[in-house]
Parts: C-alpha cells; structure tokens; sequence
C-alpha cells in the first residue's frame, strides 16, 4: 500500500466511510502493527489540519463533524490546528506594515498653508495623539512585532534567492567570506560598506566542502539573537565549494553581524559547517 | 452496560506482568493498549471511548492467573476481540447514541495566539522554516507545495510528513503548556525537531 493510498484509507477509517469489513481489516491491523497505529495518528493530525484550514470537501467535512470531532482531546488537537491558521492569515497573508515616519517638515509646511491659530492646535492634537497611539502600539506588542517583522522578511528572503540570476537584478554589492576559523590571526573582521543605491548585497560563503546537497544560513548580530534565516540554498562546485545567497541590504544596517551555515542532510537533520563573520557599513537609507 | 470495575492490586499487579516483566515496560506498554482503545471506540463513534477503554482492560486483568500464564504471542490482538465484544454489547445498549457535533466554528483564539507565538519562537529556525510554509498553502497548492518541499530538502514525502508531525507534536505539547494543560517539562529546543 502506498504512502497516500495508505493515508487516503485511513482517513476514510478516521471518518467512518469504510464498509464493516474494510473496516476490521484497518483495525486488525492497528492492533498488531506499531508502525501502521503510527501512520494512524499522522493521519489523525493530517485529517484535523485539513479540517481548520478548510480544505476538506464538503463530503468529508460533514463526515469530520458527524464522526470524528467526537471527544475533547480531539477538540483540543482542532483548537491547536486553528490557531495555527489563525496565526498564518494574521501574521504571514498580512504582514506588520512599516510605520509611516512622521516629518516635521510636512507639518511646517502644512501649517503656512492654513494660518491660524485653530488649525495649528488641531494639527498639534492630531500630531499628539498620532504620537501616542504609535507609541502605545509599540510598547504593547513588541514581541509579535518583531516575530511579524521577521515572518516578513524570511519570506521576502525566501523569495529573492529563489529567483534566478537575471540581466534585470536590482543593483547589488558583492562580496566573498571565509568560515571565521580561516580569517587572518589577527582576527579582523571582513568589512563591506555598501554604497547608496544599492539595495542588495551578494554574499559567497566558501564552504570547506560541498558535503550536503541543501543548506541554510542564520543571521544575527555578532553574539546577538537570530535575526532572520534563509534556507533551502543549494551550493556551487567549481574549484572550491561555495554557497550564494541575497540578502537585502535594508536588512543589515551598519553592525557587526555573523553568518551560521548548517548542511541539510537527505533525513532532514542539520549539521555546523562554519560561521561568517562581517562588518557592515551601510550608506543605504534604513527601513 | 453491565460493568465490573472493582479490581484488586493483586489483580492489577499481575496484569501488568502479564504484560512485561519489567514494570516500566508494562506502564508503557498499558498505556499504548489504552489508547489504542480508546482510538478504536472513537472510530466506531463512541463519545464514552475512555470508560469502554476502562472496561475493555478490565475484563482483561479480570482474566484468571492461569489464562494469562498460558497465553503465548502479543496480547494487543486479543484486547482487540475483548473490545469488539464491549462494542456490540455497548451497542445493543445504548443504540449507538451519538453525541450531537460540537460547535466547531472558530471560537476566540487570543489566548491560543499569543501561546503558540512564544511556542514558534522557542522552535529552531529549520523547524520554523518547514512547519510555516507546509501549513501556508491552501487546497490544490498544498498538495504540490509538499511535494515541492520535500524534492528542495531531498526528503522523500512520507518522511517530510514525519518530520512535520514530530515538530507539530512538540509545538502542540508547548501550546498546551502554555495554557496550563500540561505540566511544565516539554523542552520544545530538543534536537529531535
């Protein structure tokens, strides 16, 4: 039996669409096969995901409601799969939009437009209140702020390696790191200023081997929190192993930053494969 | 139903190595019986699975001495034909009454959100960059959008949902926690997700 075929039938099970013999042929079975009874409970899981995400058919919506959702464990594990869809349409469909800055140039110049004295204290309120909201808004949520803004830029990232090099990219500076354990013993640390205009950095990692066919690199501020992530990089192999990744460059304003390399390997497990150090000096204008 | 459940620890004590000598291995080893169980009444739409679990099992240790010791192989198969007779006299009983479904429109989830918020937080930046994405899609794209992760990370399909489900586990163990439903001992950083 094949690994959808399986699920498909023990779905069927799970929803009570079976005959009665197909029926105690699935049980006979989860009462003498361990890993079947495993398959079982991804099934479970799979079934209750489909549920709160709405992608069940109608058939099986009404047979998950008439049949399944039947005790409270198995409402809990739904209240879990919702939440999980609630916090995708939150914080990935509708990402945190960027504040909008506020310029006292625009108000001055507001403010000469339409003289007098009421329409200056109504924008001075309005500036106020403007003022105390956002302040309110970010001393309340900074956390989900943060976990939003990352969400965002992950996918930002995701999406920007995955495109192809192309004669229409945006304008980039480059630049090519060594793991920190081969930089000089004097230690310095790799500087690249990036120049105005340019709104993407392209970063070479020289990895000591082309060991694992996908990577994935993690960004943070030298002994800092992580910062944001992109996986799924697959390497190069010329004369030396190396990895190409885009960053933009509205993402590493002027810091000290290091770069962490894992290998993927076929199981899905990780492995260290070196750390990046590099020092950025960025002239380009910071969200 | 016509249940029996004063057991004695004699009783119980026996049944337990009945199931394996060695105590801890029993303990685990009733404890996936019971579940098994209690997955199996749920599947023929029993609401009171745990109580019928129950009694399946004790009619088992009610079992004499001398049965047990003769019965050779794994013992699961026959608490599967102890829990089909539970099931038809349950039913000759009570008619198969099922519960009427419950209300499962999304009820607030606030509380939940903000849980499963610090949860994703804890899960390691691989864990977070697969389970985000495979829940993402919708309808037709899931399908291939699975497909498409599982070639990028050289996973073949049935291990990729392994994978996931190891880490939804953990997330899960980790909301729960969070709202006060378990005990406080997951350690969601574990390496095993």
């Amino acid at each position: 039996m094949g690994e959808q075929s399986s699920e498909a039938i023990l779905r069927k099970y799970l929803l009570a669409d079976l005959d009665d013999v197909e029926r105690d042929k699935i049980e006979e079975r989860l009462f003498s096969d361990e890993r079947f009874a495993e398959d079982l409970t991804r099934a479970e899981a799979s079934l209750v995901d489909d549920y709160a995400l709405k992608v069940l058919s109608e058939h099986d919506r009404d047979l998950f409601e008439q049949n399944f959702i039947l005790n409270a464990e198995r409402r809990q594990n739904l209240l879990f799969a919702q939440t999980v869809n609630a916090y995708l349409e939150q914080e990935i469909s509708d990402p945190v939009k960027p504040y909008r800055r506020f310029s006292w140039k625009n108000l001055l110049l507001f403010l000469q437009a339409n003289k007098g004295w009421a329409v200056a204290a109504g924008a001075a309120a309005v500036v106020l209140l403007v003022l105390f909201i956002a302040g309110v808004v970010r001393w309340s949520g900074p956390n989900d702020q943060l976990a939003a803004m990352r969400a965002e830029r992950e996918h930002r990232l995701a999406a920007l390696n995955r495109q192809p090099p192309s004669s229409q990219a945006p304008p980039a500076a480059e630049l090519s790191l060594q793991p920190s354990s081969l930089l000089r013993s004097d230690g310095e640390l790799k500087q690249i200023e990036i120049p105005k205009g340019v709104t993407v950095l392209n970063l070479t990692f020289i990895l000591p081997a082309a060991q694992h066919s996908k990577y994935i690199v993690i960004t943070r501020k030298i002994e800092g929190d992580e910062l944001f992530s992109i996986p799924d990089l697959s390497p190069e192999v010329n004369e030396a192993a190396s990895l190409h990744v885009r960053i933009f460059a509205e993402f590493l304003p002027t810091d000290d930053y290091q770069f962490e390399v894992k290998g993927i390997s076929a199981d899905g497990k990780t492995s260290d494969v070196g750390l990046y150090n590099l020092r950025v000096v960025n002239s380009a204008p910071q969200p | 139903m016509k249940t029996d459940s004063t057991l004695t620890k004699t009783e119980f004590d026996e049944f337990l190595a009945w199931l394996d000598p060695d105590r801890d291995c029993a303990a685990d080893r009733y404890e996936r019986i019971r579940n098994r169980l209690i997955s199996f009444y749920l599947n023929r739409q029993c609401g009171t699975a745990d109580d019928l679990a129950d009694e399946t099992i004790n009619r088992v240790v009610k079992k004499p001495k001398e049965w047990k010791d003769n019965y050779t192989g794994n013992p699961m198969p026959y608490f599967y034909a102890v829990a089909k007779n539970v099931f038809l006299e349950y039913c000759r009983e009570v008619n198969r009454k099922i519960e009427p479904p419950p209300d499962t429109s999304r009820p607030e989830l606030e509380e939940h959100l903000a849980c499963l918020k610090k949860c994703l937080a804890k899960l390691t930046s691989e864990s977070r960059n697969l389970i985000l994405p495979y829940y993402q899609e919708r309808k037709r794209a899931k399908i291939q959008r699975h497909k498409a992760m599982g070639s990028n990370m050289g996973l073949k399909p049935g291990a990729l949902r392994a994978r996931i489900f190891r880490i939804r586990t953990k997330l899960r163990e980790c909301v729960e926690e969070c709202l006060g439903n378990l005990p406080e001992n997951n350690d969601i950083n574990s390496a095993d997700i």
